[in-house]
């Protein structure tokens, strides 16, 4: 590990302008707050920041619904807003896909902010024994295209990087039209969470709108009727600690047995939590047991396929007409 | 040598005996494996494994029976998810940690892990009538999953691990 300097700001304001010294990309400072992401990025040697910004104590870990909806605090833990009664009642999903993540030990210290800002998985980002990557080093090439594969994006990649975006609880918040509170040195501004991630095009280093400086300060979820009526589903290699294969985060507003409304989202597949809106339309007056009308909504048969190429064919079929929507209705006793 | 005065020398020929021609010794084992396979997202899960192993005088019947356990939920990892993936370019292993490379937890592992030793008495392996435990705990688990997958799916996946895509 790269020897830093841990600093340990009295308050926000001054951790920000700290890290605003630095610049947007391959920053030598860098912010740390439950660190079970960073402390990997360390110990690989994959990040080396010369100072670390504690971010402990400074931001708020408050979870408040009101009628205007949920507001998740940055350094709430994983663990702390999966157990929230009023969360796990009114936004399953959320709940669910926190359950679905990581182990007991590291949700008992991830933060909802580092969760949505947490690194890809790929392999070839998390070695530096490959010298290219364009995510560690612009211009060094993606030793990932070409290569063993099964882990990385099928949507969103791009011809200098296929790494696939990791978060289970980002995909949820996308399903539900979540924003993000972001504050820096100039304020506050709110940013739709779809929006937040960018996707890796030419600058696959840049993988968020934050600016220099700027932190997540807390994760707003609008109420909505579909809201109660959501899961997430995690297909995945082992039963448990493991990223996703595909994981979809389905949140449905019911007239009868009627979708009136559907709110969907792919998890591992995507270079940033995917939201399918064409699938969304598709299902959108459909019957829940209406297994036909399910199967025709599975999304995205022609992009898969076409990204099939940098993929293993093993990986491309994840996505392929499989009816997991069909299958994620089956928990429909969640959702009446 | 002293009091004797003189070298003292002495000399055995010794050869292994022909036991090994004449008798089988080796420890024997049948395993049974049940388990379920998600007909839309094709994901495998074990419920049920049964062993019945013959292997000599079983010294200690908690540690060889908690020996055999440990077998076969490592072999739930070989069935079902290890797997050491090598870029074929340059021989890298890409998953050459904990992080990537899948092992089964306590989630994947079945709450039905049923061990039987058949009684056994060889007089010929050696006087305590004893065989070796540790190999036989990884033979036959996955063999027995990848049947099991078989009856439940009709595919026959020839090639570990079984893991979902190779199911679609």
């Amino acid at each position: 590990m790269h020897p830093f300097i841990l600093e340990r700001p009295r308050d926000l304001s001054a951790a920000l302008a700290l890290r605003a010294q630095a610049g947007r990309d391959d920053a030598p400072i860098e912010y740390i707050a439950g660190g079970t992401d960073m402390m990997q990025l360390l110990q690989e040697d994959v990040r080396k920041p010369e100072r670390l910004v504690s971010l402990a104590g400074l931001l708020d870990n408050g979870i408040d619904i009101g009628p205007q909806g949920l507001r998740l605090g940055a350094a709430a833990t994983m663990a702390e807003v999966a157990a929230h009664p009023a969360v796990a009642g009114q936004f399953p999903v959320i709940s669910e896909a926190l359950l679905a993540s990581a182990s007991p030990q590291v949700r008992n210290q991830a933060t909802m902010g580092g969760n949505v800002l947490q690194r890809t998985r790929c392999p070839y980002f998390r070695d530096v024994g490959y010298a290219a990557c364009n995510k560690r080093s612009l211009g060094s090439g993606c030793a990932a295209i070409g290569g063993e594969n099964r882990w990385n994006a099928v949507l969103g990649a791009s011809d200098h990087c296929i790494a696939a975006h990791p978060s289970d609880l980002a995909v949820a918040l996308v399903a539900l039209g979540a924003s993000v509170k972001v504050r820096g040195a100039a304020g506050e501004r709110a940013v739709a969470l779809e929006d937040f991630h960018r996707l890796p095009a030419d600058t696959p280093h840049i993988e968020t709108v934050l600016e220099p400086g700027e932190v997540i300060a807390a994760i707003t979820v609008p109420a909505h009727p579909a809201a109660r009526r959501s899961h997430y589903l995690k297909l995945r290699d082992r039963a448990s600690f493991e990223f996703a294969l595909v994981s979809p985060a389905v949140a449905l507003d019911m007239d009868g047995p009627q979708i009136r409304e559907a709110r969907v989202a792919l998890g591992g597949v995507g270079a940033k939590p995917w939201r399918v809106p064409k699938v969304e339309a598709a299902l959108a007056g459909a019957g829940l047991d209406d297994r036909a009308a399910l199967r025709k909504a599975a999304p995205c048969r022609r992009p898969a396929a076409r990204c099939a190429r940098r993929r293993s064919r093993a990986a491309g079929r994840m996505i392929l007409p499989r009816p997991w929507i069909a299958s994620a209705s089956r928990s429909r006793l969640r959702w009446t | 040598m002293d009091r004797i005065g003189e070298p003292v020398e002495a000399s055995v020929d010794l050869k292994p005996g022909d036991a090994s021609k004449r008798f089988s010794m080796h420890a024997f084992g049948a395993v049974f494996s049940e388990v379920a396979v998600d007909p839309d997202l094709c994901e495998t899960r074990v419920r049920r494994i049964v062993g019945a192993y013959g292997a000599g005088r079983i010294v200690n019947p908690k540690t060889s029976r908690s020996q055999r356990i440990g077998g076969m939920i490592g072999e739930i990892g070989m069935a079902l998810m290890e797997h050491s993936v090598v870029d074929p370019r340059n021989g890298r292993v890409t998953n050459a940690n904990f992080a990537e490379y899948a092992v089964p937890v306590h989630a994947d592992a079945p709450a039905i892990m049923d061990v039987t030793f058949v009684e056994e008495h060889d007089p010929h392996v050696n006087p305590l009538g004893v065989k070796g435990l540790g190999e036989i705990a990884i033979v036959g688990v996955a063999a027995a999953i990848g049947n099991a997958v078989f009856h439940a799916t009709g595919k026959r996946v020839r090639e570990l691990p079984i893991t979902p895509d190779k199911l679609l």
